[in-house]
């Protein structure tokens, strides 16, 4: 029986069943894994939160491939408006469950289920691992029965690892929050008031056994986190702070609450803390783990992130609210009594055993996944760049690091390897807590999420797709480069933009950006040679009228251009091909020369291109 | 250089009478000026030919012949300059030698006529005069301006002197004509291409007033942004002695430094026959490129390919469309516009920064 049921593992989130009524009622998602058979088969998919929707129709066995369309990669069909169940009311004994690394769309391959094996299965899936199986505090392991240790996947299938801890509904932030501690990253904790933020980084940090402090930054002074002068030290000609309990010196783990109301005076202060574990100049050896944490900002009273602080975070966690979680978890949350749920005490660290397999799976997953990952957020970043979102070289090799991170916390949760077939789900939702967008305040559309993610995971796959057609620059260049426009109407469409850009100036940036986009296919025979023949010849006469200025205009324009200077962001490497933009400075800058915008702004503007690497013509 | 101005022909009483013609200036003088050239030139939509045209199409200057004129000047286009236009309107009956006919000479037969009978006659010559509120019209150019005598203050709004040092000389005022475009001038030289004499332009653009005044200048096809008082002493002899003050009436000239010719080719002097669906491959590598008037100054290399095989040139031609030579097209017959040129040649020209060999 027990070898059965390694062979049937489930692994999902909030499973619910109701034994009483011989019923299971799955209303929220159970990853890839659970189906059923005859005349109420169901599938349900990983991709989609599902949490509060009611039960709908069953679906018939042969409907399954079609949900799991994965000509992309990723889960086709399954959407919130489908029409298609996102849960259902699965009779007894007819449920039958496949191993997590099997590709979905086979069903040849689901075993049927006895009631009495899934009785058990459920048995197990409802009593805690840290109910189940035994802590060795000696090996620092949990042990079965038989004294064999146990995978950390145990605990990671239902279970959430930091309810291990008495934190309650945050299972699907586990893996963000194992990968900051392998890591040693620093982490951002956004939750509403009461989301228990602090109690989290202080049960983590108890559990780790760190010397631990929260500052609230809102109110910490100077003398708080570095102590007081030693006026004995000044007679010797230098200044020795005399630390204090609160002072940093000596802390391994730091709560920064109310981060983003630092006191103005501090804020560089906690810049150097937070990631360079110094203070004026001063290493903070000991200090391993730095968390921070704010209340959403829009929340009323609440402010948003410095970008300087928010780009020093690795991980930006939303804390789940009470309201969002099922009703298992609410159940729990409120009937946990402060300080007496979670385990209790013991000898070594049971986080540590997590943590630990993360950092040892690491290298593997750093060697296995680390090109495809470095090529995902290239294409990432070029498609929110031209959109005008750009993501500096430094956040771009965080979520690198916290990329590996994630996906070695999965596996380590999950029991394996994360496959090719669900690798872009994980990036998606490492996007989640890896892009610094939403401490800042700044409104970035999940549509402009989604479409990046899908843009990248075509090219790491090898299948560079054209930008959108409102990426009039990024479609220039693709253009430019010799990448394949696919839609040729989609291409009149972006001249057509690029044009009315022009033409109808309502945005500097759209403008320029649109100026640049047709200064880029004048320039090049080869871009003009793969453009259908209307828009060919439209982009030549809209270059030859825009490069025609009236009297004024060229009496202004050479005005500026005597008194430009080159903007001095341009990398050195990149002048020539500057140069070669402005084209000789004089009169061929004229292509770019647009209505109602500045010379300087588009010199500005054109490096800002150049060191986006969008010109290599 | 030359210029076409208002020249002053005679003064008398209180009567100032102009002419049409051709006077030498300065380039100094016409760079110190606030005045445009009457001459403009026309860069036509496709820019396919450069004609000169007189501005004085808008003010329909008559001939003038009085008998106080110098005999040189009578016959030429003019016109009279008056504080009161009764000085003037009496100069006209008083001096006026009939003979060309039209209008003025039968105004002033009538006028005779009443004069001598006793009657009024100034009223009958008021088809002669130009609205004292002419000065106040933003543009002259919006309406057809006849009549030979201008109020004082008309004319003063409407003309300025090219400079202190030619009081004589009048053009029109810089502001007062509307429109837009450049003050530059030009030169005609014959180029060798191919080994075949080519006349093109040289020209030269004006920005600026005062001290702050450039030009560019475009000689042998390469241009330059400079000061006049750096420039080449040779070129600037060149556009002193044989250059021709013009308004660049339409379009930016300049804007031409951004091209390079490519090839030159000759419109077949019998068009009739279609173009070919093959592409000829002189366009390979070239998927679009712009036709121009090769006298236009146009970078272009002395070793430019010159397409004088009719059927080639029909090959390329018939795939013009809005003055673009577009490649992916088939062959078709020769636009109108392009059947227009017969005979001469016309400038294949692409963007500058495009690395194809002329």
């Amino acid at each position: 029986m027990k070898k059965r049921l390694d062979k049937y593992r489930v692994f999902g989130y909030n499973f619910n069943h109701e034994r009483n009524q011989r019923k299971y009622h799955f209303d929220c998602i159970i990853k890839r894994g659970l189906y059923m058979k005859g005349q109420h088969a169901v599938a349900v998919s990983s991709c989609l939160s599902v949490s509060g929707l009611a039960s709908g129709r069953a679906v018939e066995l042969d409907q399954i491939p079609e949900l799991f369309d994965e000509s992309d990669g990723e889960p086709a069909g399954l959407q919130a408006d489908s029409g298609l169940p996102t849960s259902v009311e699965v009779p007894l004994g007819e449920v039958m469950f496949r191993l997590p690394d099997q590709d979905c769309g086979d069903v040849d391959d689901v075993d049927q289920i006895s009631a009495e094996d899934l009785a058990e299965i459920f048995q197990e899936l409802e009593t805690p691992p840290w109910v189940r199986y035994r802590w060795d505090a000696a090996g620092r392991v949990w042990v079965d029965e038989a004294g064999q240790p146990v995978s950390p996947a145990v605990f990671g299938s239902n279970w959430s690892v930091l309810q291990m801890l008495g934190v309650y509904g945050c299972r699907g932030i586990d893996d963000a929050i194992l990968a900051g501690l392998a890591l040693r990253e620093p982490v951002l904790l956004i939750g509403a008031p009461g989301s228990a933020k602090t109690a989290m980084a202080e049960r983590i940090a108890t559990d780790l056994d760190k010397r631990f402090w929260a500052y609230d930054a809102s109110k910490a002074m100077f003398e708080d986190i570095i102590g007081f002068p030693d006026p004995s030290s000044l007679s010797r000609g230098e200044v020795v702070y005399v630390p204090t309990p609160l002072s940093l010196v000596g802390k391994q783990f730091i709560l920064v609450d109310e981060v983003s109301r630092a006191h103005p005076g501090l804020q560089n202060k906690w810049l150097e803390i937070i990631r360079a574990r110094r203070v004026m100049g001063m290493g903070l050896p000991e200090l391993e783990f730095v968390f921070g944490a704010m209340n959403p900002p829009g929340l009323a009273g609440t402010v948003p992130l410095d970008e300087a602080l928010a780009g020093r975070f690795v991980f930006h966690i939303s804390v789940p609210e009470i309201r969002r979680m099922d009703a298992a978890d609410r159940r729990t949350v409120i009937e946990a009594a402060d300080g007496a749920d979670g385990l209790p005490p013991c000898e070594g660290s049971r986080l540590a055993f997590f943590v630990d397999a993360v950092i040892s799976r690491m290298p593997a997953v750093r060697g296995e996944r680390g090109p495809e990952i470095t090529n995902y957020l290239m294409a990432f970043s070029e498609y929110l760049s031209a959109k005008d979102l750009h993501l500096d070289a430094r956040r771009l090799g965080m979520m690198r690091r916290g990329l590996i991170g994630l996906i070695a916390a999965r596996e380590v949760l999950w029991g394996c390897p994360v496959t090719d077939g669900r690798i872009a789900d994980c990036f998606r939702e490492g996007l989640d807590v890896l892009l610094p967008f939403s401490a800042t305040g700044r409104e970035v559309p999940r549509v402009l999420i989604d479409g990046a993610h899908r843009h990248a995971v075509a090219a790491m796959k090898g299948r560079r797709r054209a930008l959108a057609p409102t990426d009039v620059f990024a479609v220039a260049t693709a253009a430019v480069r010799g990448e394949c426009i696919e839609d040729q109407d989609a291409f009149s469409m972006a001249v057509t933009r690029i044009l009315q850009a022009i033409d109808h100036p309502r945005d500097l940036n759209v403008t320029i950006r649109a100026g640049a986009a047709l200064f880029v296919l004048a320039s090049s025979p080869q871009a003009l040679s793969r453009i259908p023949l209307e828009s060919c010849q439209r982009v030549m006469v809209a270059w030859a009228d825009l490069i025609e200025m009236d009297g004024d205009a060229v009496e202004d324009f050479l005005d500026e251009a005597a008194s430009a200077e080159l903007p001095l962001t341009i990398p050195e490497a990149h002048i020539e091909s500057f140069l070669r933009i402005v084209g000789g400075i004089e009169h061929a800058i004229a292509a770019s020369r647009l209505p109602g915008v500045e010379f300087k702004e588009i010199l500005a503007k054109m490096s800002e291109i150049i060191g986006e690497g969008g010109v290599t013509w | 250089m030359v210029i076409k101005g208002l020249v002053r022909s005679f003064s008398c009483f209180d009567v100032t009478g102009y002419v049409f013609k051709d006077v030498r200036v300065s380039l100094q003088a016409m760079l110190e000026s606030g005045a445009r050239p009457f001459e403009r030139v026309e860069l036509g939509v496709d820019s396919l030919a450069m004609p000169l045209r007189s501005r004085v199409d808008a003010i329909d200057l008559k001939p003038l012949s009085l008998d106080v004129m110098p005999e040189a000047d009578r016959g030429l286009p003019g016109l009279l300059v008056s504080a009161t236009r009764t000085a003037a309107l009496e100069l006209l009956v008083d001096t006026w030698i009939p003979g060309a006919g039209g209008p003025i000479d039968d105004a002033i037969a009538q006028a005779r006529a009443s004069r001598a009978a006793g009657r009024p006659f100034l009223s009958v010559m008021e088809s002669l005069v130009v609205g004292e509120s002419l000065g106040r019209r933003p543009h002259l150019d919006s309406e057809d301006v006849s009549g030979v005598v201008w109020a004082e203050e008309a004319f003063e709004e409407k003309f300025n002197r090219v400079a202190r040092s030619r009081p004589e000389v009048m053009l029109p005022e810089h502001r007062g004509w509307g429109g837009r475009g450049n003050v530059g001038v030009v030169v005609e030289r014959t180029c060798d291409i191919a080994g075949q004499p080519v006349r093109r332009y040289d020209a030269m653009v004006f920005f600026g007033r005062g001290e702050s005044r450039r030009v560019m200048v475009s000689s042998g096809g390469r241009w330059e942004c400079t000061s006049p008082r750096k420039m080449d002493p040779d070129v600037l002899k060149a556009f002193e002695t044989r250059g021709r003050a013009v308004h660049f009436d339409q379009g930016d000239l300049t804007s031409w430094n951004a091209w390079k010719v490519i090839m030159a080719v000759r419109v077949p002097a019998s068009g009739d026959a279609s173009g070919v669906d093959e592409r000829p491959s002189c366009l390979d590598g070239i998927p679009v490129a712009r036709l121009a008037d090769l006298r236009m100054p146009i970078p272009l290399s002395s070793r430019v390919r010159v397409v004088e095989d009719p059927a080639e040139a029909l090959a390329i031609l018939c795939r013009v469309s809005r003055g673009f030579v577009i490649s992916g097209l088939g062959g078709d017959v020769l636009p109108a516009p392009i059947a227009r040129h017969r005979g001469k040649l016309l400038a294949v020209c692409v963007p500058s920064q495009w690395d194809v060999a002329a």
